[in-house]
């Protein structure tokens, strides 16, 4: 790697969103159905904030609150770190470990147009591309 | 590239593990991982690991199901394929496993130990760059006493004694590894 890449090489394309007046229940099941840990939320085409699984955890299992009682806008994050699809995936990777967040939304001007996972940047791991082309040969 | 490739596991694991018995309901395992602030239990039976639960498991298996998560117990719906890492493996073979395997979490091992764990949290801290820049901020915050020219100690690199070491790319290096 040469430290050179750019977040829109590694992101995820396309945003996973749920309404913030879903409920909880909602909310797990697209979780489950995308096989994701975050979802973007969103208030008519805004994005208002993200809520990850460890949010629905904490918030509404730990506490005893009902799922299907408690909206997604009630336990959402709404600090939101965003990043430039532009942006150098190191620099992003350093934030992201800094503030201790697993998931970025990622924006071109105003318009959200990915994700970027903890995942996703270990996957550009330094050696782990040769890696996997290495296997590809052996198959 | 700047990454140190010799970096072991047990340099950024978090040492000590969280753990639960697989008897416990899930609403028990969420109490504990909040106020852990973690993502992530070592599922135990008397003493030995069983399983990890995440709050993915509970999200996924629970709540979407709207199941009651004071009866269902954490054994129901643990991960039970774990992936184990020895603390003395390279941190680049643990990445690579955990990025193909998408998992975000791994107990680590010494023997038949349980001693931490390794998130891909920690992997970052070891991303390329990153110590430097932490370093430089330390040093903004240090006081500006000069680093000596030579130390004693293990070399960090083949960890033999040296009288001689000199820091050499952000380690402490011995005249042969330098």
């Amino acid at each position: 790697m040469d430290g050179k890449v750019k977040l829109k090489e590694v992101m995820t394309d396309g945003v996973i969103a749920v309404e913030a007046d879903s409920n909880i229940v909602e909310a797990a099941s697209k979780l489950r159905q995308e096989d994701i840990r975050g979802l973007v939320v969103i208030d008519d085409e805004d994005a208002v904030g993200v809520v990850v699984c460890r949010d629905i955890a904490y918030d509404v299992i730990a506490e005893g609150e009902g799922a299907r009682e408690t909206e997604v806008r009630d336990i959402m994050s709404t600090d939101l770190i965003v990043a430039e699809e532009d942006e150098l995936l190191d620099d992003v990777a350093m934030a992201m470990s800094k503030n201790e967040v697993s998931r970025v939304p990622v924006v071109r001007g105003d318009m959200l147009v990915g994700i970027v996972t903890q995942s996703d940047i270990l996957r550009a791991w330094p050696g782990f591309a040769e890696i996997m082309q290495e296997q590809e040969v052996e198959e | 590239m700047t990454f140190e490739e010799d970096v072991t596991v047990k340099e950024l694991m978090t040492e000590g593990v969280i753990a639960i018995q697989q008897e416990k309901t899930v609403k028990e395992a969420a109490k504990i991982l909040r106020e852990e602030g973690i993502r992530g239990l070592v599922v135990v039976d008397e003493e030995d690991a069983e399983g990890v639960i995440v709050c993915r498991d509970i999200v996924y298996q629970v709540v979407s199901e709207n199941n009651d998560p004071e009866e269902v117990l954490v054994e129901d719906i643990m991960s039970t394929d774990l992936i184990v890492a020895e603390e003395d493996q390279l941190l680049d073979d643990v990445a690579m496993a955990m990025a193909r395997n998408d998992i975000s979490r791994v107990p680590v091992v010494r023997d038949d130990m349980l001693v931490g764990i390794l998130t891909q949290t920690d992997i970052l801290r070891a991303w390329p760059g990153y110590a430097e820049v932490m370093e430089e901020e330390i040093e903004m915050e240090a006081d500006a006493t000069p680093r000596e020219t030579s130390t004693e100690g293990s070399c960090e690199s083949c960890e033999n004694y040296s009288e001689d070491l000199r820091e050499t790319n952000g380690m402490l290096l011995c005249e042969e590894c330098r």
